[in-house]
């Protein structure tokens, strides 16, 4: 590269130096104090420090220092695309977690609506079964108290029968007068509606 | 009076460095046989070259492998390099092309602060204040920038791309077209020349500047003036110092920042 630049130094210098020295040419008269005043020892001295010093730098420093910054970059891009990535990855997980807690909480909803429901219906279930049973109690009890009934008064009309036929054997064995036959029927018929006024009564 | 020679003496090159108590220190001279004379300014370039190599490579080796610099001196000098590549070299140049030019531009820019810097210690000088300096540094500025463009675009190619687009009819181009050329022509060695100007009038003016407010007190040393005068002399004299550090910053971004356009625009042309 410096290699390149020397010929064109050469020739930038050399224009310098002309358009320097034309611009000087009547300037010399102050006594020293001029400050275009060209030195061309000093301008060469300068001229080789500085490529002798970017030749230097170049390799040594300037190099492995753009080199350093460029890898420097590239590893503040990576971890910050790790960190994007990582974050991405949290927020899905985050997501997730989220979405399952919503699901739990209403299954658990449901569950507690199921149980509630199911309990109701247990007990009316349980009641109507209850009532259903004192219902057919309360039912057979009448039955029964009716078929007693019945069982009474057909035990009473086959004694009263029994009787009538007791009656009228006694009639007919004892050959009763006209009075006594007459307050014998007196007395079966009061018995009779006694036991049956009794009856009524029950 | 004020002897302004006598002051300039101080700001231009010499072959002696004047130390306090009045020890006047001459250059040795082993090559004045052949003709070569060692000046101050020549010295302090040396130095300055050799304090930039003990600086930057160590540097180079603290962030090896993209490691971040550790002290604030190492972070600061990284700054300023990340600075004139990020603000510079890369707006200027282009992205794709700047980093081939940073190792040029980062000479350029700390060669030049430290010689302007090494002006404001006591006893030295900024080989910046001389015309042989700046314009040798705006000169390998303009190789740059014209090398950067021939190589880029082929010797036919960088020229012919500094002539702006015209439709013209033929008659006229054969006459107009080297006229332009010429005009762009030399308004690029003028903008490099104005370059060295532009950097050898800060240095140069802010130390003779100095230099005469100091003189100052010398020139009053007989008088009761001096009573007034010295203390309104060292107080402005701190207050330029203060100026002069800035202006040292300034010029050397101004250089860098202008030679980046100027390669900028030889490799992109229109």
């Amino acid at each position: 590269m410096f290699i390149r630049l020397v010929p064109g130094l050469a020739l930038g210098w050399a224009l310098m130096n002309a358009a320097v020295a034309a611009a000087a040419g009547d300037g010399h008269a102050g006594g020293g104090l001029n400050p275009l005043d060209f030195k061309a020892d000093l301008a060469i001295w300068t001229a080789v420090v500085f490529l002798l010093l970017l030749g230097v730098l170049g390799p040594t420093a300037w190099r492995r220092i753009v080199q350093a910054l460029d890898e420097r970059e590239k590893h503040i891009d990576g971890q910050i695309a790790s960190a994007e990535q990582a974050n991405a990855e949290a927020k899905r997980i985050l997501a997730e977690y989220e979405q399952r807690l919503a699901n739990a909480e209403a299954e658990v909803r449901e569950i507690l609506e199921r149980g509630r429901r199911e309990a109701e219906a247990l007990s009316r279930r349980m009641l109507d079964e209850t009532r259903e049973e004192s219902r057919r109690e309360k039912e057979r009890a009448l039955r029964e108290i009716e078929a007693a009934t019945d069982d009474a008064l057909r035990e009473l009309i086959e004694r009263s029968a029994d009787l009538a036929v007791d009656l009228a054997s006694k009639i007919v064995e004892a050959k009763l007068d006209r009075s006594e036959h007459a307050k014998l029927i007196e007395r079966a018929v009061a018995g009779f509606s006694e036991s049956a006024a009794s009856k009524k009564r029950r | 009076m004020i002897d302004v020679a006598q002051a300039s003496h101080h700001v231009q090159d010499a072959y002696a460095f004047e130390l306090p108590l009045g020890i006047h220190l001459e250059i040795p001279q082993p090559f004045e046989a052949i003709g070569f004379r060692i000046s101050k300014f020549m010295l302090l370039e040396l130095a300055v070259a050799l304090l930039m190599i003990a600086v930057f490579v160590p540097l180079a080796g603290k962030i090896r492998g993209g490691r971040p610099p550790r002290g604030r001196l190492w972070n600061l000098l990284e700054l300023m390099l990340l600075f004139i590549r990020d603000e510079i070299a890369r707006p200027a140049i282009g992205r794709h092309d700047a980093d081939r030019f940073l190792p040029y531009l980062w000479t350029t820019f700390f060669f030049i602060l430290s010689c302007n810097l090494i002006g404001l210690v006591p006893w030295m000088g900024s080989p910046t204040g001389s015309l042989a300096v700046t314009g040798t540094l705006a000169g390998i500025a303009l190789c740059m920038s014209v090398g950067a463009g021939m190589r880029k675009l082929g010797p036919v190619g960088y020229f012919t791309g500094q002539i702006p687009h015209m439709e013209l009819p033929w008659v006229l181009a054969v006459f107009l077209k080297p006229m332009i050329l010429t005009i762009e022509v030399v308004g690029v060695i003028i903008k490099h020349g104005v370059l060295s100007v532009r950097l050898l009038a800060n240095m140069f003016a802010g130390h003779l500047v100095l230099a005469v407010i100091m003189g100052f007190i010398a020139a009053t040393a007989q008088s009761w003036l001096w009573y007034g005068v010295m203390p309104a002399s060292v107080i402005g004299a701190f207050c330029l110092n203060i100026l002069e550090l800035l202006v040292a910053f300034l010029q050397a971004y101004i250089f860098t920042f202008l030679s980046a356009l100027f390669i900028g625009m030889a490799i992109h042309p229109h």
